[in-house]
């Protein structure tokens, strides 16, 4: 009897398990792993998707890595999913968006508004909300997607590397664009990379990291930020890690050009964002801090004494200050979004008056004084204090 | 005591327990008879069996004695020097010299026969049973009683190195199959007076003595009746090994985790009996019981206690991270694999998806041939006799290793999950605590491959359920964890240093409020 029933109670928990149709059981060898995604707008209103798929079978041992290990496919679609559906039917396994870690966006479609595919891309469980997406400047997606790059397996994780080299982490793209999407007031960016020749006589081509991407409130692509002025951005809204500043040394003979200049490495970045009510009208403080080394000086100072090295500093605070006030100035007058956090800043300290400001935003934004204060430390030299070359030579221009 | 003393007290248990005297008339008051008559009726009795001894000694006129005894079970050399010389040699002549008002009979018994440990019996059928333990029964006719001299000797094993606990640093002896010697063993570790040892006899047909070891007044008086109680209750025809007798100490004989702790060591149970367990030896088996068992008894290797406590703390928790790698690893790979591919690094997820390419099975089913052939392989290696083990070995790692990988029939990430999962749960020292959790991924595999990781999840909470309900005589089986005692959990995930150690690591027990009584007496039979 014992038996009997736990018999029964065995074959009722398999029946469970079995008949509930809870099978998404997949293998592996019937997956295609989309690495990498690109869409365009074309000519017709429609969109074209493009997918780079691994090819597991160039993958397996013996074969070498000589072998191209992915399959670009493109399919077209009235929307995302429709093109995706289109693309599977030209793919023997199942597509799978769980590992695609980029996106590309055509210059054309950026430019026409993301709003429309922005909304897969919440809606889809599958897609990750850590990847990375890209306008691809002056050039279509699909393209891109073709370009090799020979230091990596798979080419279209090339640009995110290089990104994350130059001071962005990876994977942090698409949550922050989204997130400044829904806000009322500020706007989003996204990275941008170019198709380049390798070198100037090199007949192939290889992607470029250029800097950022300014959408106005509808999604659209407004204009580009290069890529100091992208770095000068993130310092703004305190997410930079890393930046090389170079600048010209005050002193240094203008007869002499392309001498005279110097390379800080930062390594510590702070900023403030300060809103001040003055007199019933409102301006901004912006307070950019910054350590680092000097790993570069063609000029003729000796960093003999802290004064030599104040007046280095001095140089270099102008000059980023100058940067930074063209960068606000130009996404003030020339863009009309707010990409600095300006609204949270005034939102944070001023909640009340925010209130009243927030509904015409856009038109106080780009009237709105903003002030610049820059305070830079060299907190090393490097293993010399004079350079190499004696002054005197540098002022002959011999090398 | 010693353990003759012990041996004299579990005979005239035996005739308690088993009450030979009244079931038998053929064995009962006989003794009176003369010696012919009581050599025809052993003859008779027992199918006239060829290792049965009768031998005469004549001491005077008309005083025969007749000795009985069963070769292999008794050491011939005592037997000579103790019993036969006295008797035969200087027997006569003393004989003449003394005046015996009693008898030839109780002169002999009181005078002429060295030996320590020698009682009376008065019927056929004690007579019988102490000649099958090892006695040698001198009958004088005509007397109403015979002498059995306790001189056991039979072949056995001597005291070598455990074979299924090896220790590197630790003392080496293992116990052999003799009960004496095991109690001998313990003994000469826990020079303490309250070491207790009481015997009993489990078996219809093989009449097995078991021992039960406790220190008195340390020992739960609760589970040393329960003890008692459930040893009592066995019925078994034999008992051949200690295990025999674990299927019914256990509280749960169907659950998959040994509520039974055994060893072959002597220093663990001597450290087990301080602690307040109780020690259950069976004569014929190296192996010795320990009850209560918890958890994290499995974990514990004897070397933990002989090596330094930083590096034993490393290796417990080496050792616990590989018990859940020899459970999950496998299951894991699976779900993620089949129904968890985002979960996976991509790089890691493409090779896995290189690997897999073009192998027939789906992993499911490759991690089920291969974990069934592994547990083959080590099945076939345990059986093998020696020298045909390296074979197997030749052939598990290579034909089903490589072989099959590259003939494209499993694919390699699965032979190194599973091979991984093996070794890991060879890392738990007691070995069959090692079983559990290889039945245990069986399970764990299927709910993984039916539901992936909430499979997972499901099989954890199941197993983790199990694990907190299960008792080991009204311990918990997660104690100290949980319940949690804090003290005690100094010699659980960590070995502190000695010094910090709880003196008697006592385990938890269930009714704290109950005291124990100050003695024991009533537990005691020595």
């Amino acid at each position: 009897m014992k038996v009997l029933r736990f018999g029964s109670m065995t074959a009722l928990i398999a029946m469970s398990f079995l008949t509930t149709g809870c099978w998404d059981r997949i293998e592996l060898n019937n997956r295609a792993l989309v690495m990498a995604s690109g869409v365009d707008l074309k000519d017709d209103g429609d969109l074209l998707l493009t997918d780079q798929v691994i090819l597991p079978i160039n993958l397996s041992k013996g074969l070498g890595t000589m072998r191209q290990q992915f399959i670009t496919v493109s399919a077209p679609g009235h929307n995302i999913l429709d093109a995706a559906q289109n693309m599977q039917t030209k793919l023997s396994r199942k597509y799978f968006l769980g590992h695609r870690r980029i996106v590309f966006i055509g210059e054309k479609l950026a430019k026409h508004g993301l709003s429309g595919i922005m909304d897969e891309f919440t809606r889809n469980p599958d897609v990750r909300l850590r990847s990375d997406v890209f306008v691809v400047e002056n050039d279509t997606a699909e393209h891109a997607l073709h370009i090799r790059s020979p230091l990596e397996q798979y080419p279209a994780l090339a640009i995110m590397k290089s990104r994350k080299f130059v001071g962005g982490d990876i994977g942090t793209t698409l949550l922050p664009f989204l997130m400044a999407s829904v806000h009322p007031t500020s706007s989003p960016t996204l990275p941008v990379l170019k198709i380049v020749p390798e070198s100037p006589h090199s007949s192939k081509t290889t992607f470029q990291f250029m800097g950022r991407a300014v959408f106005n409130k509808q999604l659209k692509l407004v204009g580009y930020l290069d890529y100091s002025e992208a770095a000068y951005r993130f310092w703004i809204i305190n997410t930079l890690s890393t930046y090389q500043a170079t600048f010209k040394v005050n002193g240094a003979k203008e007869s002499s050009p392309g001498k005279g200049y110097a390379t800080i490495d930062f390594s510590k970045f702070h900023s403030r964002i300060n809103p001040v009510f003055e007199k019933g009208r409102l301006h901004y403080t912006v307070t950019l801090t910054g350590t680092g080394i000097l790993r570069e000086s063609e000029s003729n100072v000796k960093f003999a004494s802290p004064a030599e090295i104040h007046s280095v500093e001095r140089s270099a605070e102008k000059e980023i200050k100058g940067c930074v006030s063209d960068l606000i100035g130009k996404a003030q007058h020339q863009y009309h979004t707010d990409i600095f956090g300006f609204d949270l800043a005034l939102a944070k300290k001023y909640p009340r008056k925010w209130d009243t400001v927030q509904k015409h935003w856009k038109q106080v934004f780009s009237e709105v004084p903003v002030q610049v204060n820059t305070q830079i430390k060299i907190q090393v030299v490097g293993q010399t204090s004079e350079g190499v070359v004696s002054p005197k030579e540098t002022e002959r221009g011999q090398w | 005591m010693s353990y003759r003393g012990f041996f004299n007290v579990f005979s005239h248990q035996k005739l308690r327990h088993r009450g030979l005297e009244p079931q038998n008339d053929d064995l009962s008051g006989v003794l009176d008879k003369n010696i012919d008559w009581i050599e025809e009726k052993v003859k008779s009795v027992s199918g006239n069996a060829a290792d049965i001894v009768f031998r005469r000694v004549e001491l005077a006129k008309n005083s025969q004695l007749l000795i009985i005894y069963v070769t292999g079970l008794v050491d011939t050399k005592t037997l000579n020097e103790t019993v036969l010389k006295p008797l035969v040699i200087d027997g006569p002549s003393a004989a003449r010299s003394r005046w015996m008002p009693n008898g030839v009979f109780e002169f002999v018994t009181k005078q002429l026969v060295p030996i320590a440990n020698v009682k009376n019996v008065n019927t056929l059928g004690g007579v019988i049973d102490g000649l099958l333990t090892g006695h040698v029964a001198i009958i004088g006719g005509g007397t109403r009683t015979a002498l059995l001299a306790e001189m056991a000797g039979w072949p056995v094993r001597p005291i070598e190195e455990s074979q299924s606990e090896p220790s590197v640093q630790g003392p080496h002896e293992a116990f052999n199959e003799t009960l004496r010697d095991t109690t001998a063993l313990i003994r000469r570790r826990l020079r303490d007076a309250r070491l207790r040892t009481e015997a009993m006899i489990i078996g219809e047909s093989s009449k097995t003595d078991v021992a039960i070891l406790y220190l008195s007044g340390v020992a739960e008086d609760s589970v040393l009746e329960e003890v008692h109680q459930r040893l009592k209750n066995i019925r078994l025809s034999s008992v051949f090994d200690a295990h025999y007798i674990e299927e019914f100490l256990e509280d749960s004989p169907l659950s998959p985790y040994p509520q039974v702790q055994n060893t072959e060591r002597p220093d663990v149970v001597a450290a087990a009996l301080l602690e307040g367990k109780i020690a259950i030896a069976v004569d014929g088996t190296p192996t010795v019981l320990l009850v209560p068992m918890t958890f994290w008894n499995g974990f514990q290797a004897p070397d933990d206690y002989y090596q330094r406590p930083v590096y034993v703390t490393l290796i417990r928790w080496v050792r616990f991270i590989m018990l859940n790698l020899s459970i999950f690893l496998t299951p894991v790979y699976v779900a993620l694999t089949s129904f968890h591919p985002q979960m996976l690094p991509t790089n890691l997820l493409i090779t896995f998806a290189a690997s897999h390419n073009g192998s027939p099975f789906p992993v499911v089913l490759e991690a089920f041939m291969m974990e069934i052939i592994f547990e083959g392989l080590r099945e076939a290696g345990v059986r093998l006799p020696k020298a045909v083990g390296s074979a197997v070995s030749i052939v598990g790692g290579l034909v089903v290793g490589q072989a099959a990988v590259e003939a494209g029939i499993v694919s390699a990430p699965t032979v190194i999950v599973v091979a991984m999962s093996g070794i890991a749960s060879f890392t738990i020292p007691r070995y069959n605590f090692g079983f559990s959790y290889r039945i245990l991924r069986f399970f764990v595999l299927l709910l993984a491959g039916t539901v992936g990781l909430y499979g997972i999840t499901l099989s954890f909470i199941v197993i983790l359920t199990h694990q907190l309900n299960l008792r080991s005589f009204g311990v918990p089986y997660m104690s100290p964890l949980s319940p949690r005692n804090p003290k005690q959990l100094l010699d659980v995930l960590i070995r502190a240093p000695r010094r910090y150690l709880p003196q008697r690591n006592r385990p938890h027990q269930d009714n704290p409020g109950a005291k124990r009584r100050p003695n024991s007496s009533g537990a005691d039979s020595t």
